[in-house]
């Protein structure tokens, strides 16, 4: 490895520096994320759209689900240019377009996937949300599925509001019963009838969101015989209008129970403690996280919640539009502020003239430290005002000891560079090679899979989680581990990542040059304890809930 | 300039060509004063009561501005010179929005002349009103390159808008034009620091400091701050802010910039007392809110915190939900 180190130091290429190629052609995954745009600039066009990595078949490898738009103003999947697409993983990062077997092509305008078992069966169904539709796929465990949403109560029509446009969704247990409960990221009131015209006759713009209501978020228990209740109001969730786009989860006050964060577009981001009685207190002033440090609300986009400083804690990461800078809060620990560390980690400084959309905490170079992934790319015809293309190469933020963030977008490879719509994107490890591999879906045009080819001696070790009185895949649950020479990292169980989009289930560490780790310590959902010790780096660990 | 050429079509029986030429040197004192011993003759003459206008308004008299063009309207309706007098005047003292229909009149009947869209331009610039700044402004610039006014405003607007790349770019080539312009030389070292070029942008703060049309004004010392803040040198950055708040001490942006170093050092009891003294000077400020907010927290005063949290919560349903919440 050292060798190959000076090598690589030779050929100009920096060892350790995090590198992608982009190889979606090569693997056979030719999709095209259509918003139906006439020129007429409807805001559905400018959100969509998400994408999912998961294993659908249990056949240990990754598998990939792109949601899509749909012809306007109908919102209708007119043709199979508008289908979304499941695509079957071979590990060998190699794709096939199995869509039509699977019977999962959607219909109307799509926005976001959640992927879990929900009905705790073993396999991964899928849940899509959109515009005024959303789809309840269940795994059928053959390599079909079956539309299961009106059965099961999951529709997501509002009492009061009627259809919503959704944004994004996200699958935990808030209330540790073993089942997993759908929260709905909602955005606005939105009628293509009397969609509001933005810009100038020369320059049209997509309309700033103060020119529509928004709309409250949406929560359904899971009541375990298969159906869902709608608890949006009982709840306390619907109480909070907001304009809901990114949702992920986390114990962020350290009680045990999962809380719910939501960024908003210019709006202040939600924070919903959970209380362990049903209900959702929203604290997101209170806890500081709401707005940034200035009292501005910033246009939010994707969230992620990781701990990026091995302090323990999970923390927040959330993108937003040029001239926002994204936000990183730190959790400084149960009852505390956040601290907003945006300008003291670099971020502000490094995304200022950044718009991104999904995002994700993972440790691609596998030092221990947690980076950062933004999909990005201006709104269309911004660029006018911007005098640049409002195409974007996507930005990387490297990790530096949990303190800063270097951009190191321009040494991740030539085709890191090539400017795209970017929007959804999805982490997980596609090759099974210990290196966090990204799908993202491309606003008209060819979405892009970005493998992992980062050169190091670095280790890593990995763990799925099968949960008995948890749910089954385990979300929720946090993992701890300590390291030979004492340090510790932890990280947690969600398939809610980023924008309208979700990733692996998996939970992945990078070790550094530690070569086995010393503890790990899993906190089940509930607060079950199990500890697992002396584990050789460089591979997967299956961890089963004790009965 | 050439506002004056036009309205020698107004006076061309007057023998004013004296003043004028006081006035085309920027000699506004004694223009004023030579125009208005001809008032003694002409009390009623529009044309030269425009004249004192420009001269009051070049003066930074801006009452006085505004009632001597209000009178040449009342004596000559709808006289577009004058209403681009009176829309400049407006601006001036922050009343663009009363200015904009005022100039956008003057420019349709002016067909286009160029100091009047440059002031209907720098209206919609300070009015916020971004999309028809930048196409006025934008416009102006392209059909004449060596506009440096023009693009001054523009670099301003598109500043203010955020645009730091292209605002960059405008003021650079405003200064390229017109080098001794300190105002577009702080917009210039503020676009760097947003760009994320501090160094340069500290470079050229520094090299300011010896400029002394700017560097006794809050307005650097607050830009150079922030600059420092974003550095993270949280100390330096206080020095500057302190020395902005002697020059300027009842400003609540500066009072913020104070508390938030103090906040960022650690020094969290003088922080609190710096914010609170912030949104006393500006109650509805958002910024000192949150900060107040996030301080009382820190320092266990619940009820205080939740009093900021209320106030916060019924500010945002008031402007951003959505329009007839």
């Amino acid at each position: 490895m050292r060798r190959l180190a000076w090598l690589l130091a030779f050929a100009g290429v920096a060892f350790g520096q995090i590198r992608f190629e982009e190889i979606a052609r090569e693997a056979g995954v030719e999709f095209v994320l259509r918003n139906g745009e006439r020129g007429r600039f409807r805001q559905v066009e400018l959100m969509v759209a998400g994408v999912a990595v998961f294993d659908y078949n249990n056949d240990g490898c990754l598998d990939i689900y792109f949601t899509n738009g749909g012809a306007l103003p109908s919102l209708r999947k007119t043709g199979p240019e508008y289908y979304n697409r499941l695509y079957e993983g071979d590990c060998r990062l190699h794709f096939t377009d199995v869509t039509e077997k699977a019977g999962v092509a959607g219909e109307g305008y799509s926005m976001a996937v959640a992927t879990a078992d929900y009905d705790n069966d073993g396999d991964e169904d899928i849940y899509v949300a959109g515009v005024n539709r959303n789809i309840l796929y269940r795994n059928n465990g053959d390599g079909t599925f079956t539309d299961v949403t009106k059965a099961v109560g999951l529709t997501g029509i509002d009492p009061k509001y009627g259809k919503m446009w959704a944004i994004s969704a996200g699958w935990f247990d808030y209330d540790n019963d073993g089942w997993l409960d759908l929260f709905i990221s909602n955005y606005i009131v939105w009628d293509p009838r009397t969609e509001p015209r933005c810009g100038t006759p020369e320059v049209p713009l997509y309309c700033h969101p103060d020119n529509y209501h928004g709309l409250p978020d949406q929560l359904f228990r899971n009541k375990g015989d298969g159906t869902f209740e709608d608890v949006t109001y009982s709840s306390g969730i619907g109480e909070h209008i907001g304009k809901g786009m990114g949702v992920a989860f986390g114990d962020f006050n350290r009680d045990g129970r999962q809380d719910v964060f939501v960024a908003n577009d210019s709006v202040r981001s939600f924070l919903f403690e959970n209380t362990g009685k049903g209900t959702f207190r929203e604290v997101g002033l209170e806890y500081g996280v709401a707005l940034r440090e200035d009292g501005a609300a910033i246009a939010g986009m994707g969230a992620d919640t990781r701990d990026y400083d091995n302090d323990g804690l999970p923390d927040i990461f959330l993108t937003g539009m040029i001239n926002d800078t994204f936000l990183l809060f730190r959790n400084l620990g149960p009852g505390l502020p956040f601290a907003d560390a945006s300008i003291p980690s670099g971020i502000a400084v490094a995304t200022r003239q950044y718009t991104a959309w999904s995002t994700g905490l993972y440790d691609f170079d596998n030092d221990g430290w947690k980076d950062i992934f933004c999909a990005a790319s201006h709104f269309p015809n911004l660029g006018h005002y911007l005098r640049t293309d409002s195409r974007l190469p996507n930005l990387l933020l490297q990790n530096r000891e949990g303190k800063r963030f270097e951009d190191v977008s321009t040494r991740a490879g030539p085709e890191f560079q090539e400017r795209a719509f970017h929007h959804g994107a999805a982490f997980g490890d596609l090759d099974n090679d210990g290196r966090i591999d990204v799908v993202v879906s491309v606003v008209n045009g060819p979405a892009k899979i970005f493998h992992n080819i980062t050169e190091s001696a670095n280790h890593w070790i990995a763990f799925d989680l099968e949960g008995r009185r948890a749910n089954r895949q385990g979300l929720g649950a946090e993992i701890t581990i300590r390291l030979p020479d004492g340090s510790r990292q932890m990280n947690h169980v969600q398939t809610s990542v980023g924008y309208a989009s979700s990733s692996q289930a998996r939970v992945h560490f990078g070790l550094g040059a530690a070569e086995r780790v010393e503890e790990v310590e899993v906190r089940w959902p509930g607060g079950k304890i199990q500890r697992l010790s002396g584990l050789e780096a460089d591979r997967v660990v299956t961890v089963k809930e004790p009965e | 300039m050439l506002l004056l050429v036009l309205l020698l079509f107004w006076a061309q029986a007057i023998d004013i060509a004296t003043a004028d030429r006081l006035f085309n040197q920027g000699r506004y004192e004694a223009a004023l004063e030579a125009y208005q011993q001809h008032l003694k003759r002409l009390p009623d003459e529009p044309a030269l009561l425009l004249r004192i206008g420009f001269c009051q308004y070049s003066l930074d008299q801006f009452d006085k501005a505004e009632a001597t063009f209000r009178r040449v309207l009342s004596l000559a309706p709808g006289m577009p010179q004058a209403q681009v007098g009176l829309g400049s005047v407006l601006t001036a003292a922050g009343r663009a929005e009363e200015a904009i229909p005022l100039l956008e009149e003057a420019v349709k009947k002016l067909d286009g002349d160029v100091q009047a869209r440059r002031a209907l331009g720098r209206a919609y610039l300070e009015a916020g009103k971004f999309i028809e700044g930048e196409e006025t402004l934008r416009a102006l610039v392209e059909e004449n390159p060596r506009d440096w006014q023009s693009w001054f405003y523009l670099g301003v607007l598109l500043f203010d808008q955020n645009y730091s790349a292209p605002a960059l770019e405008a003021l650079e080539k405003s200064l390229a034009l017109h080098p001794d312009n300190p105002i577009a030389l702080v917009y210039r070292a503020g676009a760097l620091s947003q760009l994320g070029r501090l160094d340069e942008a500290e470079k050229e703060f520094r090299r300011l400091a010896a400029n002394a049309a700017v560097n006794r004004s809050s307005e650097y010392f607050l830009g150079y701050g922030q600059l420092l803040f974003l550095k993270g040198d949280y100390a330096g950055a206080l020095a500057k802010f302190e020395a902005a708040i002697e020059r300027d001490p009842d400003s609540a942006k500066l009072h913020y910039w104070r508390a938030r170093s103090l906040f960022y050092l650690k020094r969290i009891d003088e922080a609190l007392e710096a914010a609170e003294k912030c949104v006393a000077l500006a109650p509805n400020m958002p910024g000192g809110r949150n900060l107040l907010l996030r301080l009382y927290r820190l320092k266990g005063m619940e009820k205080e915190a939740a009093e900021q949290a209320a106030w916060l919560r019924a500010h945002e349903h008031k402007v951003a939900i959505g329009r007839g919440r």
